[in-house]
């Protein structure tokens, strides 16, 4: 089959699974970490973003890198947990702490919660306290930077989790490049402090409702922004979601969403015909991810998204991202059939959303 | 835009309009034809020769409230093809319903048979039929009928005596005086003045009502009505994944040659009211024989406005075609099309194949 002019930038998330070595042995097992995960990195799979992000599933409890935090990055990101519940994305279904600073001030909350990490600001340990949901949570990075690149500090780590980082760098797909700072930090929970200065940097994901309910004044300004032009919400969109702006998240340039969909059809209505055909002046991905924690390749749904100014269409029923570079015409996007709800979030690389319906 | 390949398939009914307020006030002679007072409100008519791409079919669909009969006059009257008469309800909860009691004379006696459940009447070539009158209405919607009729040309022989040579071309005059050109033509055969008559059951079996080809009932596959062949065959394709999507039927009846008097013809009758692909586990398929695929809104007021937002393949390219008003789609046969996707539903429409040939041979393309 002849190539097409956009399938550079529609992939299935599978191109970047874990190496299994690394989540058997490379310093997480037994641990809070993934179950299962991918993460993608614009250097090998996103065409050279800024971005690097990760979807997963958790069920463990303790410590997710034991004795290796605090750490640091070298670009600010954010780390988003969420629920599986499809009928509330208020509900979590576990208890996590997680430390931020040198001062390792602990936060501890049980609701969805976006956390923010500036560029070179010490994070974690992040421990799960408990987790209530039985079939787990997710957890999603966004972090903006093409190379996923991090310093470890804490004190604690093993010369067998060096090793396994950097020979799992070295030998497989492990795209992760470690380095170990000369500073160590104690990083026990005797070492863990309790205060408010940090408090800014965890914000609750709050549902942002499609549907005109009780809007807020600010609500209703961001949903007459989006549907200017005529635009209305088709059958196949999410009855909530959360979308979080620059603003809600200290400023980073970047601004999110996330939901479940349940429904088939087309995501968008209008305007004129477009069904939803736009284009962005910043970069974006959207991911399409399921919500069986027992198969992370399982979408539950078959879904079709029009790309370029042709309108070349692509088919996918497995968990899938697409790249919509700045000035890339994008949409519609249709559900053609559901058979369990999918989880779905954009990831675009500016602190507002700007779009330009196309057609 | 550059021109489609497909796009000469792909058309809104509207094409075949006929304005019916227009033919109502034509100053035509009296008697003349078309015009009785059960006759439709709102109709389109498209035909093999100006629309359907020289395919050997003319067919119609319409909206009905008035009582009386439906051609004062001129009936009984015959066609050189065979043709399908399918009256339908506008309840989309119930394909069972009609809302409205039909009377319907069949052969040069003029045995009446009545009915007053979705019921499809199939008429030899040559065969007299009519009159047709509505005797009651009591669906505050009126209801639907479509005809389908195996000639490209739609042409009439009037046999009654309320029409002559002479009424016909004074018709046709006036209808050009308006602008409008009738597709149909018309002639006058042998008179035949007899007097209605009881249904002895000589003509029975040309009437079927349409809950005697239910396939899918609540968006469920009826499977205790299939033969043991159909059976085997349904899960077969499930064992291929092949199985109904969320977009496809909530009821749908669908009769065969064998059902329709052994005519080469084979015609679907559905609601649908959910977004979502009609058809999983499948790209393209095709078929040996020429079909339509119909689709038309359910609002009496107002014929031109389909209430949902559709897509469709066309060709072995899969060129994608999208409408939001009523439509017909010509499959020339051997020409791949679907798969079909409903993007959005605002009202429940309905949806119909006509397929020229008694069977229904489907092969998967892609």
């Amino acid at each position: 089959m002849a190539r097409r002019k956009y399938e550079h930038l529609v992939k299935p998330l599978s191109i970047a699974t874990m190496p299994q070595m690394v989540l058997d042995g490379g310093g997480f097992k037994n641990t809070g970490n993934a179950d299962s995960i991918y993460w993608l990195n614009g250097r090998e799979h996103l065409e050279g973003l800024e971005l690097n992000f990760s979807w997963g599933f958790y069920t463990g409890l303790g410590d997710w890198h034991s004795g290796m935090d605090p750490h640091i990055h070298p670009y600010p990101e954010a780390l988003v947990f969420v629920g599986l519940d499809p009928n509330n994305v208020e509900y979590l279904g576990a208890e996590i702490d997680f430390c931020m600073g040198e001062e390792l001030e602990v936060h501890t909350f049980d609701k969805p919660t976006v956390v923010i990490a500036p560029a070179g600001f010490p994070h974690c340990p992040l421990i799960t306290k408990n987790v209530t949901n039985p079939i787990g949570f997710s957890f999603m990075i966004f972090s903006l930077g093409a190379n996923p690149t991090t310093a470890w500090m804490g004190d604690s780590m093993t010369e067998q989790q060096k090793q396994l980082m950097t020979q799992a760098r070295a030998g497989s797909k492990m795209s992760m490049e470690s380095s170990f700072t000369e500073k160590r930090i104690k990083s026990t929970k005797d070492y863990f402090t309790h205060g408010h200065k940090y408090n800014h940097f965890f914000k609750p994901l709050k549902p942002f409702k499609t549907t005109l309910g009780n809007l807020t004044d600010q609500e209703r300004a961001q949903v007459e922004k989006i549907t200017a032009g005529g635009m209305k919400v088709g059958p196949g969109n999410s009855d909530n979601l959360v979308w979080m702006y620059g603003k809600d998240l200290e400023g980073m340039p970047l601004n999110f969403t996330w939901g479940f969909y349940k429904s088939p059809g087309v995501w968008h209505r209008g305007p004129g015909n477009s069904d939803g055909a736009h284009v962005h002046p910043t970069d974006e991905v959207l991911v399409f991810a399921g919500t069986d924690p027992s198969n992370i390749n399982y979408l539950g749904a078959e879904i079709s998204i029009d790309m370029g100014a042709e309108h070349e269409r692509y088919v996918f029923d497995k968990p899938t991202v697409v790249i919509c570079p700045k000035g890339v015409p994008h949409n519609p996007v249709i559900a053609r059939y559901v058979d369990r709800p999918y989880a779905f979030f954009v990831i675009c690389l500016s602190g507002e959303h700007e779009t330009a319906y196309v057609d | 835009m550059a021109k489609r390949k497909y796009e000469h398939l792909v058309k809104p009914l509207s094409v075949g309009g006929t304005d019916m307020e227009v033919m109502k006030k034509l100053q035509g002679p009296k008697g003349a034809f078309a015009n009785g007072p059960g006759n439709a409100d709102k109709i389109v008519w498209l035909n093999g020769r100006d629309h359907l791409e020289g395919l050997e079919l003319n067919f119609t669909w319409g909206f009905y409230s008035g009582l009386g009969d439906w051609h004062t006059g001129q009936d009984p009257h015959v066609h050189p093809y065979p043709e399908c008469l399918v009256f339908v309800g506008l309840d989309s909860a119930n394909l069972n319903y009609l809302g409205a009691e039909i009377e319907i004379c069949l052969g040069e006696e003029l045995e009446t048979y009545s009915f007053n459940m979705p019921t499809v009447v199939s008429i030899p070539a040559g065969f007299p039929h009519c009159p047709l009158v509505t005797k009651s209405v009591w669906s505050p919607k009126g209801f639907g009928f479509y005809l389908a009729s195996l000639g490209a040309v739609p042409e009439t022989t009037w046999m009654g005596e309320g029409v002559s040579e002479a009424t016909i071309k004074a018709m046709q005059e006036a209808a050009a005086k308006s602008g409008r050109k009738i597709a149909m033509k018309s002639n006058v055969g042998k008179r035949i003045k007899n007097k209605p008559t009881k249904a002895t059951g000589k003509y029975a079996h040309l009437i079927k009502p349409l809950k005697d080809g239910m396939v899918t009932e609540r968006g469920q596959m009826l499977k205790n009505k299939m033969t043991s062949e159909q059976r085997a065959q349904f899960n077969e394709m499930a064992k291929q994944g092949q199985i109904l999507g969320p977009g496809n039927a909530d009821h749908l009846t669908w009769m065969y040659g064998r059902d329709l008097a052994g005519l080469d013809i084979n015609l679907t009758w559905g609601f649908y009211s959910k977004p979502g692909i009609w058809h999983r586990g499948i790209g393209a398929h095709v078929h040996p024989t020429a079909e339509v695929l119909v689709f038309a809104g359910l609002d009496p007021t107002n014929i031109d406005y389909l209430g949902a937002k559709l897509e469709i393949d066309m060709g072995v390219e899969h060129e994608r075609y999208i409408f939001d008003k009523p439509t017909v789609v010509i499959c020339p046969p051997g020409l791949p099309h679907l798969p079909l996707v409903t993007r959005w539903v605002d009202k429940p429409y309905a949806f119909y194949v006509i397929c020229l040939s008694g069977e229904h041979e489907t092969s998967r393309v892609d």
